[in-house]
């Protein structure tokens, strides 16, 4: 019963709204690419052709300097960058959220003070850093370490350093909503604080969480990406940061190879192109007045006794609009 | 407290920077260096006494970096022997503050321009177009847009220098390759900044656009435009923060960036770090990448109260 309310009230802001929509579509037509990839390719990963062949019919994104199929290895690399990327995002959003809540409402306090302390250490740590010190133990513990696990600590450690920031935006706005008159009336009331927390402060700050996830998302991914240009994560699994390891190691862009680079950058971009959209839709979220509410006309009747005789006027429920 | 976390993170980190060393001398010589290995061990573990390493209990090494700290003397660089850190680290920095700063500046006024447009003309196709570009160009790596930029205008082109000029003086002709080179580098970072500011300007010029006097400005027959500018100057706040932002992380920004131009500036130093393990240059580029962290939100909560009053108000709750 309440799921298929739930289920409706997202449904309707959906179609509702189409920048929502078309901004999730591309994002799950990203997903498709490297969901495809994973299982199946044009032309085997490992397959060698000629080098360096410039775009054609039969490879469509030209081959690199290996002589793989550009296409192919992209797809294949498409689901882990993903996947790294969504997984950093919804960490950060989640720790953001929580810390900015007990930090915000809790503020002033000792829990406060530690909370502070612990957002700015977290801001100066950079999250690349923090990665290469993981890898280098993984590269030290074992030669053949799990594939999953190593990505597992690669997303928490890119996630524990880069919450600070929104955790320092929504504990400001949480503040501010914790000393405004219904949060006081609640708690004056004996409400308990976790419940003033998640059913009273949590909804007014979603937008924010939103917001770090989509940044979040982006930061994941170009994070990696960063890592693996030094070179200093193992190439030999397949992502998009490998793949811009061995371009910028070759000089693609010395020789011209402009199909390699953009084979690398394909599944990003659209990414992209699908957060800017959600972006244009999410914005009444943020700011609910930007809402376009289509005035409802409520035929009302108004009683009025007037000398015991009883007059129906019909009134529109928007009373400024009757003029 | 993030001094102690910039002494551990390094610290934290396996394999000896001087084992690298030794590795790629060990590379060089070939095989004959394997023969003498166990005194080549012996020598690692002088070395590293020397250099403050291993050795010493975790509370001397604390203490001696904490008194580095206070007295500037950070040690010197494994890679760069006997150069000190903090030389490295001061030659470098002009260069990337340059690069990022330059960078930044001109994304603010940009992209805060766009987002004012973007903004004021909400949902129209003007905002769509705007808001795709940029959050494409934010998505893509600074690095991937240098390499085309590169590609296109210095390989086939050759209108802007690819490498770092190597003779570097005050005349007329270096100053001039200079610009030459740095210009797709500063246009490369320019780009991935763009959509902070742009999405920071419209998203705050939304929740303006709805205040009473711009209802009023409106209603006595303003241009566009005009309101356009107003509200612009209200709504700039935001984006100085995301600005000092930038510049605090400068050295993280321009890793990439300077690692494939190979510039001489502090990004490119911390991956030469990152890659052969130099535990003193690494410790010296986290305290400066702190130091600029914590100098810039603090430069960003005056500018703050000097630039809203409603900001100093909130501060005395």
């Amino acid at each position: 019963m309440k799921v298929s309310k739930y289920y409706n009230r997202i449904r309707k802001t959906l179609f509702n709204n189409k920048f929502i929509l078309a901004g999730i579509v591309i994002i799950l037509v990203d997903f498709a690419i490297g969901i495809v990839g994973a299982f199946w390719t044009p032309y085997p990963v490992s397959e060698t052709f000629g080098i360096s062949l410039p775009p054609s019919s039969a490879h469509i994104l030209g081959t690199d300097e290996f002589g793989h199929d550009v296409l192919s290895v992209m797809m294949a690399s498409t689901l882990t960058s993903l996947i790294v990327g969504i997984s950093v995002g919804a960490l950060i959003a989640i720790i953001s959220t929580l810390i900015g809540l007990f930090g915000g409402y809790y503020g002033g306090k000792i829990s406060g003070v530690i909370i502070d302390i612990l957002t700015i250490t977290a801001l100066t740590i950079p999250g690349v850093i923090l990665l290469v010190i993981i890898e280098a133990y993984f590269r030290a513990a074992s030669s053949t370490i799990n594939i999953t696990l190593s990505y597992i600590i690669v997303v928490i450690g890119l996630a524990i350093t880069s919450w600070a920031f929104g955790a320092k935006q929504i504990r400001a706005q949480v503040l501010s909503i914790s000393k405004r008159d219904y949060i006081i009336a609640s708690r004056l009331i004996g409400e308990k604080s976790w419940r003033i927390i998640f059913n009273q402060i949590l909804p007014s700050i979603l937008p924010l969480t939103v917001a770090q996830f989509l940044f979040g998302v982006l930061y994941g991914i170009l994070s990696l990406i960063t890592a693996e240009f030094w070179g200093v994560l193992p190439t030999n699994i397949n992502n998009l940061g490998t793949m811009l390891f061995f371009i910028s190691s070759n000089g693609a862009y010395l020789s011209n190879q402009w199909w390699w680079i953009l084979g690398a950058i394909i599944p990003i971009m659209v990414l992209g192109a699908g957060l800017g959209i959600l972006n244009i839709g999410i914005d009444e979220f943020i700011d609910p007045r930007l809402k376009e509410v289509k005035p409802k006309v409520i035929p009302e009747k108004i009683v009025i006794l007037e000398e015991q005789e009883i007059i129906e006027v019909p009134m529109l429920g928007n009373y400024k609009n009757r003029k | 407290m993030v001094i102690t976390v910039n002494f551990i993170l390094p610290r934290l980190m396996p394999g000896s920077a001087l084992a690298v060393v030794i590795s790629l001398i060990e590379g060089q010589n070939g095989v004959a260096a394997t023969a003498g290995s166990s005194a080549i061990a012996l020598e690692v573990s002088q070395l590293e006494a020397a250099f403050g390493l291993t050795p010493a209990p975790w509370y001397v090494q604390y203490a001696h970096y904490i008194q580095g700290i206070f007295t500037l003397n950070l040690g010197a660089s494994i890679t760069y022997y006997p150069t000190p850190v903090l030389s490295i680290i001061l030659s470098g920095l002009p260069w990337t503050l340059f690069l990022v700063v330059v960078g930044a500046i001109i994304a603010f006024f940009l992209g805060s321009y766009l987002g004012s447009i973007a903004g004021f003309n909400r949902r129209s196709r003007k905002d769509l177009v705007i808001l795709i570009i940029t959050s494409i160009l934010a998505a893509l790596p600074s690095f991937v847009i240098l390499m085309y930029l590169e590609m296109w205008l210095s390989v086939q082109h050759g209108i802007f220098l690819i490498s770092f000029p190597s003779k570097i003086n005050t005349s007329p002709n270096s100053i001039m390759a200079l610009s030459r080179f740095y210009t797709l580098p500063i246009i490369a970072l320019m780009f991935t900044s763009l959509s902070g500011f742009v999405l920071g300007m419209r998203n705050n010029m939304l929740h303006t656009i709805r205040d009473n006097y711009v209802t009023y400005a409106e209603i006595l027959g303003l241009d566009h435009n005009r309101i356009r500018k107003m509200v612009y100057k209200n709504s700039l706040l935001p984006n100085i923060t995301a600005f000092a932002i930038i510049l605090g992380l400068a050295i993280s920004q321009s890793l990439t960036v300077e690692g494939l131009l190979t510039t001489p500036g502090v990004g490119f130093f911390f991956g030469l770090a990152l890659t052969s393990k130099d535990l003193p240059l690494l410790q010296g580029i986290f305290l400066f990448i702190a130091i600029m962290l914590i100098l810039s939100i603090a430069i960003v909560e005056a500018i703050y109260t000097i630039l809203d009053p409603r900001a100093r108000v909130s501060e005395s709750e």
